[in-house]
This record gives structure tokens, C-alpha cells and sequence, in this order.
């Protein structure tokens, strides 16, 4: 999933630097004749977007999971941790329309309360690793030098270790807690580790912005640098790390099932998609349905928050225009 | 060149530290009972502890014996010893009997990637916009979109068990067919990026300068493309691949536990599901310096290929 983070985070136009990088896109230079154009790039994404069927398919897929996480109980009034042996694998009926597993435990309710975790995962890690990317990458682009080429080298030693791999053992130290967090270990470490791409767009972002004549004007009348950063740069900076960070989150949201599928994401008896799959998936020739509800679940979120990502990267991509 | 492979491996020297210090931290720092965190929930014996605690050196304390121990560690990983897990096997056994599952799934997934990825993507490039195009660039966003744990399932129960086309997990008593749905899920990603890293990168050569040269000086369209284009073109893509069969050897841990490979993967996640850190720790340190070394040798093939890239 980082390839296509990192790939995507390439086609940005704004990932490069200087003169390689186009016009009219955010941290480049503005054209002369802009101040003739009565759009902004902005509404010119937005005029794109509008008119793209996939903006829209995966814009209300994606609210539709962020609303069913929020509001679990509008959605079922069964209880997903009332489980009797005696309804294991019975098939989907009018009572609980996505059957019974294993466990006896009704596998509508299930899916739908493990949204909260598995969307839950996805967005804190993505505004924790969105934090980290925004702070690295603002001071590396901002300062140069010395602190650049530390942290440049800090992004590169972090970005070359797989995500998952790292994700193990990290998760592998902090599971062995006698106590259930929940979710907080699998966001902490997914966090940390995925911050890499987006400080690469936001450092190269910065380092373009840094150079243009309202913030040389700015720190002429004397502005601070805390000042300028935020509210100079830090703007130009904001679309291509929200394109990257949209990704990053889907991407997060799959990591999360891969890892309790593995036993140590989210554990019982917090509920989760990958946990659900992976009590069902050795027996999927028993019953179907406790498997195949999770999994589309999984593939339609994950689904949807990447198309979403896309979609605005090719609406800001003047190229595609 | 010379001064650009002596820059490029020091990099690798202090990625390769860096990396192994972070993984090792994780680890072991700010720990109450390592060796009980080393084997997870399940109670140690004393030979155990006896033997970790000599492997490890846990009797000096402080950050003098974190380093210490930390230098040991990779000292240890540099002879290739990676020592024993929680039974007493030779984690170096484990790794060399799953190794071959490992590297022949990820050369069979690499073939899918070249074969599929790489050759629609020239085709979408050249017929830019036209229904090929469109088709293949809406899979690849499936495929992508997919997350790996569900592609696997799906192609697992679709295509293994309802539809019977090939064995629904692998058997050594067929080595090929039942090799071809794990190798296809796990090169599902690399293909699907390695069509659209070909497709921008032929889309973007068809505009040259030295491509219109070549049109008007009166060469035929094929040459044009085979000589200029196509070469030119696959230049990233070759860099690209070069990861990606890094990435394929160590991202299999999902593909492998779905489709019972016994490969690397397979005994990362077996390793996990019974809590044997020192194995865990052995593969993955393993897994990350293949990564680290896939990467440096994907940067020196892009400089030969490349000779616009600057070696200073």
C-alpha cells in the first residue's frame, strides 16, 4: 500500500521542487497572468471533482462508513457480543440478515460495531502520522541545512522498513501488556511508523513556498518564523498532504485488518473486521457468510478512501486537464 | 561513478544501523522482564532464561548495556547467526527450508507483474485516453483499492473453491498450478503500479523532444517507439521492479498464512500466533536487510541505466 502512496505522492505536481514543478498549483509560484484568472486552482479542482462519478461514489461510500462508526446503534439493535453456541452458522434470515458465525454471534451486528475500530484506526492514526508528517516536514523544509539533512536522512531510515514488518514488532512489544488498550497500540504504532510519504510532500511543499516574495515580505515587516509557518507556508502545504494523508488512511484501515488478522491488532474483545476474518477464514467451506461480510466491509471502506485520494490527485493535477 | 558507489553504500551502512537500532529498541527498551516479553504470556523455563540471558547479555544494565547488547545483536546478524527460537531450533534452519517458497512465489508473482503490469501499461500509454486505457486504468485502482488480506480471500473462495480453476491452497504435489493464485495475489499491487508507472512513463516520452526529432527525420512509427520510447520508458519501471522483488520477498506474511506457503511469511506469522520473539526478531531483521539492500542495488542499476543521472 505505500508503493501506491509513495507513487501517488510523486504524480503530485507539487512534490517537485523549484522550476521542475508546474503552475498554478499549490507551492508553486503564481504566474503573471493570474491575477486576470478568476478561478483559483481550488475551484478549478472542485469544478473537476464535481463532475467526476468516481468523486462521488467513493465521497458517499466513505461518509456512510464514517457515519456508520459514529452511530453504530442506528444501524442494528442487536447486540454483537450476544453469542449462543446453539445459533452457530445458521444461515442469513430476516432475524439477523448476515447469518451467525462460529461463535453464534450475529454477524450483521458484528460488522457494523467493528466499524467504529477499524475506521476509528484508520482516522487517529492518519491525524497522528499527519501530525508527525506536518512537523518534520515543516521544520526540514523551513530551516535547511544541518536540520534537513538530519531529518531527511530520520524519513529515509523510517521509510525503509515495510510498514507491516515494523508494525510486528512493535505491536509484538506492546501486546504483551496484561491490560487491553483497544485500539490505542495498533493507532500508536501505525502512527508513527506511516508518516514518512506525507512529510516528503509536505517538506518539498515548504521548501518551494519558502522562497516566494510574500514570505520574504512577511519577514521583512518582521513577521516570526512560527508566524510565517503557519500562516504563510503552511497553506500551500495543505492539498497535496491531504491527498497523501487520504490515502495513507485506507491504507491504514487495511494495515489494521492484516495485523488482527494476525492476532495483534485489536484484540478480543474489542471487535474488528480482521478479527472476524480471521476466526472465519479456515472454514469458509462450512459457511460463507461470516466471512464474506467482513471482508466487503473491509474492501468497500478501504476501497473508498483510496478512490477518494485519487480522485482529488488527478483534479489538482493540471496535467490531467 | 566510483565516488557515487562509495556515497550510496555509506548511506546503506547508516540506514542499515538506523534501521536495526529502531527495531531493536522497540524491542527490548523501557522493558520490566524482557526475556518474559520475548515469549509473550506463555511462563519460561530456566534453561530458557539461562540461555536468552546469555544470548542477549541482559546481566549489564543501563544505556552502556543497551548498546552493548544492541552491538551484539547485530555483530550476530552480520555472521548470519541468528540464533535459536523458544525450542531450541536454529532460527537460520528455519529460514533456509522456507526460503525456496518464498523466492519462487515472488519470481512467479514478478512474471505476472511483467507479463500483465508492465505490458498493458505500455499499451494504455501509447493509446492514451482510448477505451484500453480507461479499462485498465479503473482495474488497477480495484486492484489497489483491494486491500491484500481480502484479495486473497476472494480469489481464494471465487476462483479455488467455487470455480475450481486452480487448487484453493498450495500442495507440494502441485508445485505450479496451485503456486499461480498465492503468486497473483501478491503481485496484485506491484502490477497494478507498475501499469500506471509504465503508462505515465511512456505518456511522458511520446511528448519528447528527441521522439519528434525522431518522427520527423522520417522513422517508421515502430521504430520510433521500439527504439526511443519503449527504452527510455522502461527505465523507472526496471528501477521500479528491482524494489518491488524486494518488497514481494518480504510483504508475503498475509499471502503466505492465507494459501499455506511455508515460506518466510508463513513462519513470521506462525512465530507470532505462538509468541517466539527471538524468532520474530531473527526473520524480520533478516526481511530488512534484503529490503535495504534490494533498494541499494535498484539505485546503482538506475544509475548505469540512467546517464543523465549525476554520480557527483
Amino acid at each position: 500500500m505505500t508503493d501506491f502512496e509513495t507513487l501517488a505522492a510523486n504524480e503530485l505536481p507539487s512534490a517537485k521542487p523549484g522550476i521542475e514543478g508546474d503552475f498554478n498549483t499549490p507551492g508553486q509560484p503564481k504566474g503573471l497572468g493570474d491575477s486576470n484568472k478568476p478561478r483559483s486552482l481550488a475551484s478549478d479542482a472542485w469544478r473537476d471533482l464535481r463532475r467526476s462519478p468516481m468523486f462521488w461514489i467513493a465521497a458517499v461510500l466513505a461518509l456512510l462508513f464514517i457515519v456508520i462508526a459514529l452511530f453504530p446503534s442506528w444501524f442494528t439493535s442487536a447486540n454483537p457480543n450476544a453469542c449462543e453456541l446453539s445459533n452457530s452458522i445458521k444461515e442469513p434470515s430476516s432475524k439477523a440478515i448476515f447469518g451467525y458465525d462460529f461463535q453464534g454471534c450475529n454477524v450483521y451486528a458484528r460488522t457494523i460495531y467493528g466499524t467504529r475500530n477499524s475506521i476509528g484506526v484508520g482516522i487517529f492514526a492518519t491525524i497522528l502520522a499527519g501530525g508527525i508528517a506536518f512537523i518534520v516536514g515543516m521544520l526540514a523544509g523551513y530551516f535547511g541545512g544541518w536540520v534537513d539533512a538530519t531529518l531527511a536522512r530520520l524519513i529515509d531510515i523510517v521509510l525503509g522498513i515495510p510498514l507491516l514488518l515494523a508494525s510486528i514488532v512493535l505491536l509484538q512489544r506492546l501486546s504483551n501488556s496484561p491490560h487491553n488498550y483497544g485500539i490505542w497500540p495498533v493507532v500508536f504504532t501505525l502512527g508513527i511508523l506511516g508518516w514518512t510519504t506525507a512529510a516528503r510532500v509536505v517538506r518539498s511543499s515548504v521548501i518551494s513556498a519558502r522562497q516566494q516574495d510574500y514570505v520574504q515580505a512577511a519577514r521583512m515587516l518582521g513577521a516570526s518564523d512560527r508566524r510565517i509557518m503557519v500562516r504563510h507556508i503552511l497553506p500551500n502545504a495543505m492539498a497535496p498532504a491531504i491527498v497523501v494523508l487520504t490515502i495513507a488512511l485506507g491504507a491504514f484501515i487495511s494495515a489494521e485488518a492484516a495485523l488482527s488478522f494476525l492476532g495483534i491488532g485489536i484484540k478480543p474483545p474489542a471487535i474488528s473486521w480482521g478479527g472476524e476474518i480471521s476466526d472465519s477464514a479456515n472454514r469458509f467451506r462450512q459457511a460463507w457468510w461470516p466471512l464474506f461480510y467482513p471482508t466487503l466491509f473491509l474492501t468497500l471502506t478501504v476501497l473508498a478512501f483510496i478512490m477518494l485520494g485519487d480522485a482529488i490527485r488527478a483534479a489538482f493535477d493540471p496535467k490531467s486537464r | 561513478m566510483f565516488r557515487y558507489l562509495v556515497r550510496r553504500i555509506l548511506q546503506m551502512i547508516l540506514a542499515f544501523f538506523g534501521t536495526t537500532l529502531i527495531i531493536y529498541a522497540l524491542i527490548f527498551a523501557a522493558q520490566n522482564d524482557p526475556i518474559q516479553a520475548l515469549a509473550g504470556e506463555k511462563p519460561v523455563s530456566a534453561a530458557q532464561r539461562a540461555y536468552l540471558t546469555e544470548k542477549f547479555h541482559l546481566d549489564k544494565t543501563g544505556i552502556g548495556g543497551f548498546f552493548y547488547r544492541y552491538w551484539d545483536y547485530v555483530s550476530h546478524l552480520l555472521r548470519g547467526d541468528l540464533g535459536q527460537n523458544l525450542n531450541g531450533r536454529p532460527i537460520s534452519d528455519i529460514l533456509a527450508s522456507a526460503w525456496p517458497y518464498t523466492i519462487r512465489m515472488a519470481l512467479f508473482a514478478m512474471v505476472f507483474v511483467i507479463l500483465f503490469g508492465v505490458t498493458a501499461g505500455v499499451i494504455s500509454g501509447i493509446k492514451k485516453g482510448g477505451w484500453f486505457d480507461r479499462t485498465s486504468f479503473l482495474l488497477s485502482l480495484l486492484l489497489i483499492g483491494i486491500p491484500v488480506l481480502a484479495l486473497a480471500l476472494i480469489l481464494q473462495y471465487v476462483v479455488g473453491y467455487k470455480l475450481g480453476w486452480f487448487p484453493a491452497s498450495y500442495t507440494d504435489d502441485q508445485p505450479i498450478a496451485s503456486m499461480i493464485l498465492p503468486a497473483f495475489v501478491l503481485g496484485a499491487l506491484s502490477l497494478a503500479t507498475a501499469l500506471r508507472l509504465t503508462s505515465t512513463s511512456v505518456r511522458e516520452n511520446l511528448g519528447a523532444d528527441y521522439v519528434r526529432t525522431a518522427t520527423s527525420k522520417g522513422l517508421s512509427r515502430n521504430r520510433v517507439l521500439g527504439a526511443h520510447v519503449l527504452r527510455n520508458s522502461l527505465i523507472p519501471v526496471i528501477t521500479f521492479l528491482g524494489v518491488e522483488l524486494g518488497n514481494l520477498m518480504a510483504g508475503a506474511i498475509i499471502t503466505e498464512n492465507i494459501y499455506n506457503v511455508k515460506g518466510v511469511g508463513f513462519n513470521l506469522a506462525l512465530a507470532i500466533k505462538q509468541e517466539d520473539g527471538p524468532t520474530v526478531v531473527g526473520i524480520v531483521s533478516v526481511l530488512v536487510v534484503i529490503f535495504l539492500v534490494a533498494n541499494l542495488i535498484v539505485d546503482l542499476l538506475y544509475a548505469v541505466l540512467d546517464p543523465r543521472i549525476r554520480y557527483s
